[in-house]
């Protein structure tokens, strides 16, 4: 591609050359094509209905801030021919295909939403043929609010995000590749609208982009950046992205850029000049990831990653080799939210980059998978209070992720669900914080090694390609040997809810100092996960018992001359999906111990001192 | 010259130990009430569960968010104990501090019908010997303490309206300290600007707005109980006090400070090792001395108003 930035009309437009090679093994007539940005074009689109004009906390602040994006010319061209952005595309006598595009809405029949087209080229591709398309287009870039667009920054100086925005083809997935049957008779076109609760899906390519941008401005961009040059005020940067399935990139002239090296890859920090003392934290942050990844999932294999201190709306996205973060100015230490984010953002490259899957349909193995190895990376490199640790007051990740799945009607929303599907706010937790619960507990339930070769294996064998749910479950069962049927079809495919409690403890006298104990446990909802119940006697001994979890209510009795006086479920918190921890254990009448409400009520008595102190003296 | 007056105040509070008792044991019993819903959900929650001691340890949000979940109507409690405890703790107030300046003020005429026997510290225990000395302690005790009560019984009305007339300047001064964030945050653009107007520039200035009026109110409760003036004239005379008086200025930051370095310690003692009997028992100690700083406090400035009206 080789396209212009034109800050007076926040919009880019360019040429575009598409080489495509058809993956079936019949002729293929038809192309889809996704337009993102026409997302943006006016208050009727499926996204613009979806969100209300609200993305993330993000809106509109102008009379106008619509985005579009707008293909002038389309024409098949000789794909042994160089390209040659500055000849007309009118000079060739091909036929212009610009009339055959057709916009289709596959989710939802909007006919207003001209997010997806379709084109029927005037001849057949032949199976294994690859064709050339150059297509002139021209990209009104939206004021940001979701994800991608301009913004006015502080400093005045204007600011652009550009994402979702060339002509993109989609995915033909072909027979035996994801859910397409490997007896089917064609391929079949995977593409959707663009939606408010969905990220993307696209084929891996080899991506030139030459953008052309005032001489001011520093550029970002997924790839590597290859020669620049200057001429009337404009600066052209070329950059060249291999093995990748997106190309976002980044202009403005605030940007501060800090480098640093790590193994075989550039990281490179672009920064808000308010942020300018935070650069070091973004650095660290993205290295951690590295390191971590790395050693837990595989190699990366770019030679670049830039970390962009974006604006607003832009924040906390990835695309291929290029992430946004997003911080406060005054950010304080114990807040690690930055390093969350990055981190997060980072994994992508991983669960989203390289294991392509598709984030329409199965979002939770981008944004789960991702949520539960950013959870493990910031809690064991930042220890207890990984995510917020401000005085006693301490909150790690892989909590904070159980928290937002156990405390949130637990029961709706299975991970496997069309993302533009969920309801009620389903979609955050059944992509990110559920899953990585449903990971960290399977991590719990076979132990590290073995969760380290899942991923690994995971990783070796599907990267550079699209892996399903059902590619992930096979992978587990094959490194494990052990049919995971049961873990799957509750936590990934369905919605069941842990909840074991200890119901009681009775003890009973029999003669010659004997006693007869009983606890009795109780399963609590639908979810069934094998337990282990501890049992604690009066001389201080312990019992584990094994406990398959699958009646609703068990007893278990002890004979002899001990008592029984606690019982406690999953004693080492293997199973983080139990949604009610309080309820594992329970101690006998005999030991039972106020010293904790004690301690609340002289800290709350403290607490109210000090307090009305502080309100007397306000009158 | 300030410091004579806090120390006049402070030894105005060690002469009347009854006076720190009872606005320590006021604090106090105040604490205890709000905190026993506080004991009847963590025992409910807590006693029979066996987590009592890991709790004890530290932090775990994960038991935390299933104590609050199976005792829905903790948080609200709380809240809604704060619509009564608000009015009451600003009747107290106004009230209390009136019968600590009447039972810190010089005994004009003995209107109260009793006689002079608080003295000042230093002539009444001057060759005092043994017993006697006891005896005339627990008197001296016996008078601050009626003349506490007395002094609160007959200005407490009077004192809160005097201090919803202070209300007014409050409202006032919050409004021009608001007009002014508002002015600031349009010159003040951007990330930066709004964060030192937001974080930096408001609480401060609210801060000093608030302690401004307060040190005016203080001074005007004086005027009320110790110069017996009417409301409304105390009321003036309190608003004048800061622009007249360098002392009342020094008098009021300094106790200010002492009191909040008091409020402090035990507050980060919380922090470290909250809720440990021993850490407790500390931080009695700091409250209890906070309570004698605010018995202190009044006492300088019913000196400097004393000294001032002769
Ligand atoms: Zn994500």
């Amino acid at each position: 591609m080789d396209v212009t930035l034109r800050p007076e009309s926040n919009s880019i437009d360019g040429k575009q050359r598409l080489t495509w090679r058809n993956p079936d093994s019949v002729p293929v007539k038809e192309l889809q094509f996704h337009m993102y940005l026409n997302a943006f074009k006016n208050k009727e689109t499926t996204f613009m209905k979806e969100s209300g004009g609200v993305h993330r906390g993000a809106s509109a602040t102008v009379k106008d801030p619509w985005g579009s994006i707008q293909i002038s010319s389309m024409k098949m061209v000789n794909p042994m021919d160089d390209f040659r952005p500055e000849i007309p595309l009118g000079s060739n006598s091909a036929e212009d295909l610009v009339d055959r595009i057709t916009f289709i809405q596959p989710d939802d029949g909007n006919l207003a939403d001209e997010t997806v087209f379709s084109i029927q080229l005037p001849r057949e591709v032949a199976p294994g043929e690859t064709i050339a398309l150059e297509i002139l287009f021209e990209s009104r870039l939206p004021e940001i609010v979701a994800r991608t667009g301009w913004k006015t920054a502080d400093t005045g100086n204007p600011f652009y995000f550009v994402g979702q925005w060339f002509p993109k083809i989609a995915v033909l997935e072909v027979p035996g590749q994801r859910y397409i049957p490997e007896d089917a008779e064609k391929g079949v076109w995977n593409a959707h609208q663009f939606h408010v609760n969905s990220e993307f899906y696209a084929d891996f390519g080899k991506y030139d982009v030459t953008m052309r941008v005032p001489e001011s401005y520093v550029v970002g961009a997924s790839g590597v950046q290859m020669e620049t040059s200057t001429e009337n005020g404009m600066k052209a940067v070329r950059f060249e992205a291999d093995d990748v399935h997106d190309f976002a990139w980044t202009a403005s002239p605030d940007y501060l850029e800090f480098n640093q090296q790590w193994r075989h890859v550039n990281v490179r920090a672009l920064i808000q000049p308010a942020h300018k003392g935070q650069a070091q934290r973004h650095l660290d942050a993205a290295i951690t990831a590295l390191e971590k990844y790395d050693a837990w999932v595989g190699e990366y294999p770019y030679t670049s990653l830039t970390v962009v201190d974006a604006i607003g709306g832009s924040n906390g996205m990835e695309y291929p080799t290029l992430i946004t973060a997003g911080t406060n100015y005054g950010l304080p230490t114990w807040s690690r939210f930055l390093e969350l984010v990055i981190i997060h953002e980072f994994g992508h490259q991983y669960f989203y980059g390289l294991l392509a899957s598709n984030e329409f349909e199965e979002a939770w193995l981008d944004e789960g998978m991702n949520s539960y190895i950013e959870s493990r990376i910031m809690d064991e490199t930042y220890g207890p209070g990984a995510a917020i640790s401000l005085g006693p007051f301490k909150l790690g990740d892989i909590e904070l992720q159980r928290l937002s799945y156990a405390k949130q009607r637990p029961s709706s929303g299975a991970l496997v669900t069309n993302s533009w599907e969920h309801v009620g706010g389903d979609y955050g937790k059944s992509t990110y914080s559920k899953p990585a619960t449903v990971m960290n507990t399977l991590e719990r339930y076979w132990g590290w090694d073995m969760q380290q070769r899942f991923l690994k294996a995971y990783y070796e064998r599907w990267r550079f390609k699209h892996p399903t749910t059902r590619d992930l479950q096979s992978i587990a069962e094959e490194v494990s040997g052990t049919d995971l049927e049961w873990f799957f079809s509750q936590f990934v495919y369905g919605t069941a809810v842990v909840d074991y409690s200890v119901d009681s403890i009775l003890i009973t006298d029999k003669e010659d100092d004997q006693f007869v104990s009983r606890v009795r446990v109780h399963r609590e909802q639908d979810g069934v996960f094998p337990t282990t119940l501890r049992l604690r006697f009066d001389d201080g001994t312990t019992e584990d018992v094994l406990w398959d979890g699958a009646e609703r209510w068990k007893d278990f009795r002890r004979e002899g001359t001990h008592k029984i006086v606690e019982a406690y479920l999953d004693p080492d918190f293997n199973n983080l999906l139990d949604v009610n921890r309080l309820n594992n254990r329970k101690v006998a009448a005999s030991e039972s111990d106020n010293s904790f409400a004690r301690l609340a009520q002289r800290r709350a008595i403290m607490i109210y001192q000090t307090l009305f102190y502080v309100l007397s003296g306000l009158f | 010259m300030s410091l004579y007056y806090i120390k006049s105040g402070f030894e105005s509070a060690k002469a009347r130990p009854t006076l720190t008792v009872i606005m320590y044991v006021s604090n106090l019993i105040m604490g205890i009430l709000l905190s026993i819903p506080v004991l009847a959900a963590f025992s409910k929650a807590t006693a029979e569960s066996g987590y009592a001691n890991d709790l004890s340890q530290g932090f775990d949000i994960t038991l935390w968010a299933d104590i609050l979940e199976n005792s829905p109507s903790f948080l609200p409690t709380l809240i809604a104990q704060l619509f009564w405890v608000l009015p009451v703790l600003f009747v107290w107030k106004m009230a209390s501090s009136a019968g600590l300046i009447h039972a810190q003020m010089k005994e004009i005429e003995d209107q109260d019908g009793a006689p002079d026997q608080d003295g000042t510290p230093d002539e009444s225990e001057a060759g005092a010997a043994g017993a006697d000395e006891r005896s005339q302690r627990l008197a001296r005790n016996r008078n601050t303490t009626r003349r506490f009560w007395v002094g609160l019984g007959s200005n407490a009305l009077k004192s809160t309206a005097l201090g919803f007339l202070y209300l007014v300047p409050t409202v006032i001064a919050i409004l021009i300290v608001s007009v002014i964030g508002l002015v600031l945050a349009q010159v003040a653009v951007g990330e930066v600007g709004t964060f030192w107007v937001q974080a930096v520039f408001l609480p401060l200035a609210l801060f000093m707005c608030v302690a401004f009026i307060d040190m005016m109110h203080d001074f005007g409760r004086v005027e009320l109980v110790a110069g017996r003036k009417g409301i409304m004239d105390s009321w003036f005379a309190g608003l004048k006090w800061p622009f007249h008086s360098g002392n009342a200025n020094s008098i009021y930051i300094g106790w200010m400070v002492l009191g909040i370095v008091f409020l402090f310690i035990p507050f980060m003692l919380d922090l470290s090792s909250g809720g440990l009997f021993i850490a407790f028992v500390f931080q009695q100690l700091f409250l209890a001395a906070r309570a004698f700083i605010t018995v202190g406090w009044l006492g300088s400035e019913v000196k400097l108003v004393e000294d001032t009206l002769e």
